[in-house]
């Protein structure tokens, strides 16, 4: 650039014209802004038609652009620019329809010579296309540049004149510099093209692929996911953008376990600017479940700076299963080998040890000695011939001649281990590889002890039917005994020199003789009688219980040429049944006998039988009663019914005899009984639980006597609760007694010091000493009350009896309270029929006082009223307060001695508390009633009734 | 000694305890100020700033227990000693005053001696401490 930037000032200087010079610097500067500022090539080579034009003042200028699908073409662009745009159209028209060739004409030699062309005059140059037009027109000069790139000539511009102008040098000049200017701006523009569409295929390649990839920056952000990415993760691209990834999708471990970022490869290598791949690891979907995935990431760097990275991710559940399952099928194959019945022995085609599974190991005592050769194997598994101390010849192993390609079975092999001789039989087969060699021997071979044993066993056979203690005979088919062992003789006390020969009719009782033939028939077609149970006559006559299995003896093609019979003196278990038989029927009579629920439970049907005590104990009818579980479980109490099955269930999973359970039946009347059931269970050979017997009792009385002691232990400790609350109660009446007279003596005390050791005015003196009898007198008031109380409740105190009038009286009462209760009225309603009454005067005022006075204290303010009335033979009096009411609970206990109610609010209140059982003392004595009314937070009232003349007598008369 | 004048809030709701009290502190040249319940009693604290607060257990409103409590909780009233009187001498009340950050105690009937000899215990204390 800047060779031609020198070639043009140079130019420049080279002129004459200094405003010439400025002005091509000015076009030169101009053109190189607009193609550096042009968005694309059009608007550039716009430009530069425009800026030329308007710097020669010619009226014409025109770009083509070369093909890039046909060489050396050119294509003429709508890009112009036209000074009078209707006066060239005709021009502009015949220049688009044209179709240039390199080399030809003006544009034609600039594309094939790659440097501009100068035309004086074209209408008069026959080598113009456009002659025609340029006469029409009126066009003479022309010239035309290439735009190049390096050499390559990439757009030619055109530019016509009217008049006919001399070839200008320094023109060219600048106009090649300014093709060299625009040539960068098509390369510019060319290569972002391309990087255009690079991104598009990028773009398109990250959609289609069906891998995930994400793009997240230095901060792990997001930036970018592609469709498999937000499909896999079940999100939406914007939930996603903007996010950090590693706290989205990568927060745990597969087990829940946190996974710190700073732990996570993906992070760690985009520290160090490094890959990473991973395929062990879960990531975590929008629905809170996880897969295995398989990822990588790659740092993505500008320069030497890591501004991010880019993550591509795969589920590979489906691949882990496949590997799993892939596994598994190895394994089991495997697994098939080790479950085969024989070992599995292979050599190689060297003929060393190759595989030996674990029967193999089992049999042989001992796994592959490594290295160890063919030659070696009777040394090493000690094989030898059986019954001999000779080792097995290894020529004539299978396994050995199967490495010769032979195929071999023998069965004289022993191995010697050092807990036993195992004889073997082997077989061994040659395995070839694709060209036809023998590449392995495989050996199988099994363990024949057993085997040998049973041939052994055929012989001792004859042994043991001699030595049997079942009786056996063989005999024809017509019934003639042909053989006796010893057993036989003991039996049935013939010997077998005796019997062989006779009929078997002399071991058979006359009324028997029918079974013989009848037997003999069953046997001749093929027939087992098995356990067949009969009569049989000894030497001696006595009759024998026997149980019989007959069975046909049949030659080599299975026809039947003899009969065998085993007989068993069953004599004493026949015994044991009768004696079985016996108990069972004595079991029925006392069944019968008792008036306790027998029951027997057949535990295979369920069938349930039981005596008449359940319809003497319960009240049901016979029709009533089902003789089947169900009904009895019917009637269990639902509550037990559970736990009476489960208490059943161990004790015959324990085989234990003894089960017992306590429940509640139902009788016929649907009330319960409390019963205790015991039962003993028998079990079969096999262990099964089969049967059960057992007696229900009723225990309703015994149980309703625990009941009542219960009861009585729960009196007893109400009885105890309540002496302790009285306790309590006491405890505190002292302490606010003790704090009420401590509370005088603190004023008695503090004035008397004060005056014994200070100097007072004789009016302060005064003063003090009128404190000291105040609280003198409360310290009396409080001592008067608790003798008074305890003087009345003890019946030490008469009432001196006049007649009241309690108008008067309420009046009276009324105003000394007034003194007191400076913020409360107190308020009359007073009945004008109340008659006088008989009563003490002093104790009704000391009444109706103390009802105030607890008025007065127990209420913030407002307004007191006492009320008198007349009813039925007494008179009713009233206090009503607006006060802190009583709680339901405590309105008896407040006329109680030792109960100023435990309370918050009331703990405060001055006084000993015995106002109110005092006055209901005095109501008492004079045969009346006291109680209240009341309810917490909206006040109290207060009533009291004395009779009218008579309650008092009663009273008196008491003492 | 003697010339020590001390600031003292009193709660108590008895009117003739209140008019002793007050008759003998004066006397000693003391200042006094006196409360019915503990809820007054925070009230005048938080105005006068006593060197020293006596107070009944039992009372109306806001009991001694509480209003102990109360000053604890205030980092500006927490040093003001407290002093804790009561009639009904139960160990578990000398305990739960001082758990609640009662100085002492004063059981009634008590001498005025007493009273005034608790006060000089308690601002000498405090005197020294404070300036």
């Amino acid at each position: 650039m800047i060779t031609h930037r020198a070639t043009a000032e140079t130019a420049i200087f080279n002129g004459h014209d200094l405003q010439r010079e400025t002005s091509l610097v000015h076009l030169l500067l101009a053109v190189a802004a607009a193609a550096n500022n042009a968005t694309t090539i059009e608007e550039g080579m716009q430009v530069c038609l425009d800026e030329v034009c308007a710097h020669t003042g010619w009226p014409i200028g025109h770009l083509y652009l070369v093909s890039s699908t046909t060489e050396g073409r050119l294509i003429s662009t709508s890009t112009w620019h036209l000074a009078r745009p209707e006066a060239f159209d005709a021009f502009r028209r015949g220049t688009e329809a044209l179709d240039l060739e390199c080399g030809v004409g003006l544009v034609g030699s600039v594309l094939a010579s790659g440097k501009p062309v100068w035309i004086t005059d074209v209408s008069k140059d026959s080598s113009f296309a456009r002659r025609r037009e340029a006469q029409e027109t009126d066009i003479r000069s022309a010239f035309a540049f290439p735009v190049l790139i390096g050499t390559e000539v990439v757009a030619v511009l055109e530019f016509f004149s009217q008049d006919a102008v001399e070839p200008d040098e320094p023109l060219l000049e600048v106009m090649a510099n300014i093709g060299i200017q625009l040539g960068r701006v098509v390369e510019r523009k060319r290569a972002e093209q391309a990087l255009r569409e690079s991104e598009q295929e990028k773009i398109a390649l990250l959609q289609s692929t069906d891998r995930g990839i994400y793009g997240i920056d230095n901060h792990g952000l997001c930036t970018f996911i592609n469709r498999s990415g937000v499909q896999m993760l079940g999100y939406e691209p914007e939930e996603l953008l903007g996010k950090n990834m590693h706290h989205v999708i990568h927060h745990s471990h597969a087990g829940g376990l946190p996974y710190p970022v700073e732990e996570c490869p993906i992070f760690r290598a985009s520290r160090t600017g490094e890959g990473c791949y991973v395929d062990d690891e879960v990531l975590w979907k929008k629905d809170g479940t996880c897969f295995s995935a398989e990822y990588s990431s790659h740092p993505i760097k500008k320069g030497d700076v890591i501004s991010g990275s880019v993550v591509s991710f795969m589920d590979i559940t489906e691949r882990r299963r496949a590997e799993v399952e892939l596994l598994n099928s190895e394994r089991t194959l495997f697994q098939f080998v080790e479950a085969m019945p024989v070992g599995v022995f292979v050599l190689d085609s060297k003929g060393e040890a190759y595989y030996a599974d674990r029967k193999a190991q089992h049999i042989l005592g001992k796994g592959i000695l490594p290295g160890a050769s063919a030659d070696q194997l009777a040394e090493v598994y000690q094989a030898y011939i059986a019954g001999t101390d000779k080792a097995y010849p290894v020529e004539l192993m299978p396994i050995a001649r199967a490495l010769q390609g032979q195929a071999s079975t023998v069965t004289d092999m022993e191995i010697h281990r050092p807990d036993r001789i195992v004889p073997l039989e082997v077989s061994a087969a040659p395995i070839y590889d694709a060209n036809g060699r023998v590449a392995y021997a495989l050996a199988t071979f099994s363990d024949i002890t057993e085997r040998k044993q049973g041939e052994e066993a055929v012989s001792r056979l004859a042994s043991i039917v001699a030595s049997s203690s079942d009786a056996i005979v063989g005999k024809s088919l017509e019934g003639i005994i042909l053989s006796w062992n010893s057993s036989a003789e003991r039996l049935y006390g013939y010997s077998a020199e005796e019997v062989i020969g006779r009929s078997i009719a002399i071991l058979v009782p006359p009324d028997h003789v029918d079974e013989i033939p009848e037997m003999l028939e069953r046997i001749k077609q093929g027939e087992r009688i098995e356990h067949y149970e009969t009569v049989r006559r000894c030497k001696d006559g006595r009759l024998i219980h026997v149980s019989l299995t007959v069975s046909p003896i049949k030659d080599g093609s299975g026809n039947v040429v003899a009969v065998s019979a085993t007989a068993r003196d069953i004599t004493q278990q026949k015994q044991a049944e009768e004696a079985l038989q016996e108990s069972e029927r004595r079991f029925q009579y006392a069944a019968r006998a008792t008036n306790d629920v027998l029951w027997d439970w057949n535990m295979l049907t369920n069938d349930l039988w039981f005596n008449q005590g359940v319809r003497i104990q319960f009240g049901y009818e016979e029709e009533q009663v089902q003789y089947h579980m169900d009904w009895w479980a019917g009637l269990l109490h639902p509550d037990d019914l559970q736990n009476v099955y489960a208490t059943l269930q161990v004790v015959i999973d324990n085989h234990e005899q003894f089960w017992s359970g306590e429940y509640q039946f139902r009788r016929a009347d649907g009330s319960y009984a409390h019963i205790l059931d015991r039962g003993y269970l028998m079990y079969n050979v096999q262990g099964k639980a089969v049967r059960m017997i057992g007696s229900m009792m009723d225990i309703s009385a015994r149980k309703r006597a625990e009941a009542e002691i219960a009861a009585a232990f729960a009196a007893e400790h109400a009885a105890n609760q309540e002496l302790d609350r009285l306790n309590t109660l006491k405890g505190e009446f002292v302490s606010i007694v003790s704090h009420e007279f401590r509370t005088a003596l603190t004023g008695i005390q503090g004035f008397s010091e004060m005056m014994r050791d200070e100097d007072f005015s004789l009016q302060e003196m005064k003063e003090f000493a009128a404190d000291i009898n105040k609280d003198s007198q409360r310290l009396n008031r409080m001592i008067s009350e608790l003798l008074d109380l305890d003087r009345m409740e003890s019946g030490r105190m008469a009432l001196n009896l006049e007649s009241v009038d309690l108008n008067t009286l309420i009046h009276h009462v009324a105003n000394l309270s007034r003194r007191k209760a400076e913020g409360h009225e107190i308020s009359l309603q007073l009945s004008d029929n109340v008659p006088p009454l008989l009563a003490d005067r002093d104790k009704l005022t000391q009444v109706l006082f103390n009802l105030l006075s607890n008025a007065i204290k127990y209420s913030p303010g407002g307004v007191i009223t006492v009320s008198s009335s007349a009813e039925q033979g007494v008179a009713h009096v009233r206090v009503a307060d607006r006060g802190i009411g009583i709680p339901k609970e405590a309105l008896e206990r407040v006329f109680d001695r030792y109960s100023r109610i435990e309370s918050e609010k009331s703990r405060h209140i001055q006084g000993t508390g015995l106002g109110l059982p005092i006055a209901r003392q005095i109501v008492e004595m004079h045969g009346g009633k006291i109680w209240a009314e009341s309810a917490p937070g909206s006040g109290s009232v207060f009533h009291f009734t004395i009779p009218f003349g008579s309650g008092i007598g009663e009273r008196d008369n008491g003492e | 000694m003697e010339n020590r004048v001390a600031k003292v809030v009193f709660c108590e709701d008895d009117p003739t305890i209140q008019k002793l009290i007050r008759v003998a502190l004066r006397s000693a040249g003391h200042e006094v100020y006196m409360a019915s319940n503990g809820s007054e009693g925070l009230v005048l604290i938080e105005n006068v700033l006593p060197n020293i607060v006596f107070s009944d257990v039992s009372m109306p409103d806001m009991d001694g227990m509480q209003l102990c409590a109360a000053l604890k909780s205030r980092p500006h009233l927490a040093h003001i000693p407290v002093i804790l009187m009561t009639a009904s001498v139960q160990r578990m009340q000398v305990e739960e005053g001082y758990r609640h950050g009662a100085k002492g105690y004063l059981m009634k009937p008590f001498s005025m001696s007493e009273l005034r000899a608790k006060i000089e215990e308690y601002v000498s204390a405090t005197g020294t401490k404070g300036s």
